[in-house]
């Protein structure tokens, strides 16, 4: 393989690194499912790649994968048609447009986020590491703690509610409210 | 009901719709809460945001030491505490929403899937490794590394007989070139390219996504995440973008190149000569010469073995599957015996003439044991109501009433014999290149499971034959004194999948010509049936004959 493809390869990579959660978040707000989610990311990397001899260096790689993912949420749309697990064209209309205003996650927010995970109850950040680094579902959480998977959503939504507020409090606080 | 149940309710539907556990109820209260209560379409994204950073994906560090020691039960007690007295909790987005009536959330079951996130990221790592390994080795002599194995291997003959032949063998890429003299085999490369090389052929390889080619033919199969595999000839260099693609290298070193699926980029001249990539497309073909000039050629879709199976015994080069040789116990391919019979009363499979003669049907299902692939046999007769078309107990009732008589064999011989006449069997004055007679009435259900099975789980995508009355009819009638406006042979013909009927043929009557079947297969589809009926009780010359009947497998 010529030194140019390891410079081709590494330069993509350095770049879908960078911008990966700026497409996720957009896919995530579509899709909502996080599984179908996450699958629909990896089609839209495989895509980005085979095509990135087309991406035009210096412009913005975030948008350019975004584009790909909506053909890619497209797709898959149309397979799930008849589920009615979809919100409405005009709600998405207007994620689309708060995403597009609001803030990107910026490393800010990553901090301020951080710093509220450490004032969280241990029990909290227990209960969210159980799902997000342990990828339990909120049932088997549920059947581990004994608990009904209907008092595990009323908890990580107090968790997550907390959370919130104490990053735009936190980024208030530094001048960077969103 | 307060603010905080509200937002709480609020929360926990968006929790729901990312665990993939929301209703179709919970989610229309979730899209009426977005589109009627200011703000909360930025609470939805804030909250999409945190899930973001929360994932692996995010990469915040959410437990700590401390949390890796906790006492469980001393967790579950702070857990119980907390959910019996949850403070309230405000989201600052200015006015608060009017109040909204939330139902009564149902949680329902949903089986999670696994996430492939922490998967997907870690394969990001490993690849950004590669990355670095790759641009440090560039810098240092490359040391041997072992590249590649051997999948699989066909009547592989190699030259020198040290190199190894064995399947399962580990290839290394600090070997001179490997010279294949005959048979095939099917090398899998690290990154997930697989390749079946072609004797007679000279390779290298040069690492695990790169190989070059000096000549003869190899057929390369590239998923996704083996974009950029690449094959490298004497005046050219393939890189698969998502892909299959054949290359076939001349002695004097001019390349032919196939797409047959996806996208590559053709590269012409040799390695320096700073030449422009052009894409090749699926179903297009080019070859470049010595001097690195491109031109157009014409797409062959037999020229390369596309897939191997050494224990079956298959080696398939992108042909349709003969149905009259499956019959014959090949594997589609021309390796059965190409003359055989199945009674349709008893299931008797037979390589010789069975010499039936005009049979009453017994009203039941038989299986063919003697072939893997015909799940069985039956004669046809509406007047049961329902008939049995597979071995599972599949019905179907749409059969016509019949006078429940059969006349020969479900036969593949070309010649059929007719008061001890031997007849060949034409079709519209031609001689097919292989036949299925069948005569009324009988009927014979495929199992395309097993189909499958035998051309190493390809998909099949389609039933295709020819059909119509043998013009031969037309010389036995002629024979026994018999007019045709007396006689009328005539038929009726149903294909069913899984006993769903999907093409009904009425009343088909001796004409010249060949009439086209073409039934779309999908990979859910297990049972295929083909039923010949009497059209008019009278099962006299119905030689319905189909022409050429195949199965078009990718």
């Amino acid at each position: 393989m010529g030194f140019m493809d390891f410079t081709e390869k590494s330069h993509f990579i350095e770049l879908y690194a960078r911008e990966q959660k700026k497409i996720f978040l957009y896919i995530l707000s579509i899709v909502h499912r996080q599984s179908d989610a996450e699958d629909l990311l990896q089609q839209t990397a495989s895509e980005m790649w085979r095509m990135f001899d087309r991406f035009e260096k210096g412009t913005n790689f975030a948008s350019w994968g975004i584009a790909i993912a909506k053909y890619k949420i497209l797709s898959y749309r149309k397979k799930q048609k008849k589920n009615r697990l979809f919100l409405s064209q005009e709600v998405y209309d207007k994620v689309i447009e708060e995403l597009q205003d609001a803030q990107e996650i910026s490393d800010s927010r990553k901090d301020a986020l951080q710093g509220c995970l450490k004032k969280l109850k241990a029990s909290d950040r227990k209960m969210l590491s159980m799902h997000y680094e342990g990828c339990l579902s909120y049932q088997k959480i549920a059947e581990q703690l004994n608990h009904s998977k209907s008092g595990i959503y009323k908890v990580m939504a107090r968790i997550h509610l907390t959370l919130e507020k104490c990053i735009n409090k936190t980024l208030l606080v530094w001048g960077e409210n969103e | 009901m307060n603010d905080s149940r509200m937002q709480s309710d609020f929360v926990q539907l968006v929790l729901l719709a990312l665990e993939g556990e929301i209703t179709p109820e919970q989610m229309e209260q979730l899209d009426h809460i977005l589109k009627t209560e200011p703000g909360m379409i930025r609470a939805y994204v804030n909250l999409i945001k945190l899930r973001t950073e929360l994932s692996p994906i995010g990469s915040v560090e959410i437990s700590s030491e401390v949390e890796e020691s906790a006492d469980y039960n001393t967790f579950l007690q702070l857990l119980a505490r907390d959910e019996k007295n949850a403070p309230a909790v405000d989201i600052p987005q200015g006015e608060p929403p009017d109040k909204v009536p939330v139902k009564m959330l149902k949680i329902e079951k949903s089986p999670r899937v696994i996430n492939k996130f922490s998967l997907y990221s870690a394969l990001i790592s490993a690849v950004a490794a590669v990355v670095f390994v790759l641009i440090y080795v560039n810098f240092v002599s490359p040391a041997a590394s072992s590249v590649a194995t051997i999948a699989d291997s066909m009547n592989a003959q190699w030259s020198p007989s040290e190199y190894p032949t064995e399947i399962g063998q580990r290839l290394w890429n600090n070997e001179k070139t490997r010279w294949l003299q005959k048979g095939t085999v099917k090398i899998a490369f690290d990154y997930g390219a697989e390749v079946i090389v072609e004797g007679p052929a000279e390779f290298e390889l040069v690492n695990g996504d790169k190989m070059i080619l000096h000549s003869g033919r190899l057929y390369a199969t590239a998923p996704k995440g083996a974009t950029g595999f690449t094959v490298q000839t004497p005046y050219s260099t393939v890189i698969d973008l998502g892909t299959e693609f054949g290359v076939e290298v001349d002695f004097d070193g001019s390349t032919d190149v196939h797409m047959f699926k996806g996208k590559a980029s053709l590269i012409p001249g040799k390695i320096g000569d700073k030449e422009e990539g052009i894409d090749l497309f699926a179903g297009h073909a080019k070859s470049v010469d010595t001097k690195g000039q491109v031109d157009r050629i014409e797409l062959l879709e037999t020229r390369f073995v596309r897939c191997i199976d050494s224990e079956k015994g298959f080696v398939w080069r992108g042909q349709d599957l003969c149905l009259t040789d499956l019959l014959g116990k090949g594997n589609g391919l021309r390796t059965g015996i190409p003359s055989v019979e199945i009674d349709p009363v008893s299931g008797i499979w037979s390589d010789r003439n069975l010499q039936q003669m005009g049979r009453d049907g017994k009203g039941d299902y038989r299986q063919v044991p003697e072939l893997i692939f015909v799940d069985g046999v039956f004669v046809p007769n509406g007047q049961q109501g329902k008939v049995q078309i597979s071995s599972t107990g599949l019905e179907f009732s749409g059969f016509p009433i019949t006078c429940n008589k059969t006349f020969a064999s479900i036969s593949t011989d070309r010649y059929l014999y007719e008061n001890n006449n031997r007849l060949m069997l034409t079709i519209d004055g031609n001689l097919p290149e292989s036949i299925l007679l069948m005569h009324s009435n009988s009927g014979i259900t495929f199992d395309l499971d097993k189909l499958r099975n035998l051309a190493a789980d390809r998909s099949v995508k389609k039933f295709k034959a020819g059909y119509g009355i043998s013009d031969s009819v037309i010389d036995a009638m002629r024979a026994s004194g018999l007019r045709r406006d007396k006689k009328q042979p005539s038929v009726d013909i149903y294909v069913l999948i899984d006993g769903r009927k999907v093409k009904e043929i009425k009343n088909l009557v001796y004409r010249e010509g060949v009439s086209d079947l073409e039934i779309n297969l999908d990979d859910s589809d297990r049972f295929l049936t083909l039923c010949v009926t009497d059209n008019n009780q009278d099962t006299e010359y119905d030689w319905l004959v189909f022409e050429d009947p195949v199965f078009d497998i990718e």
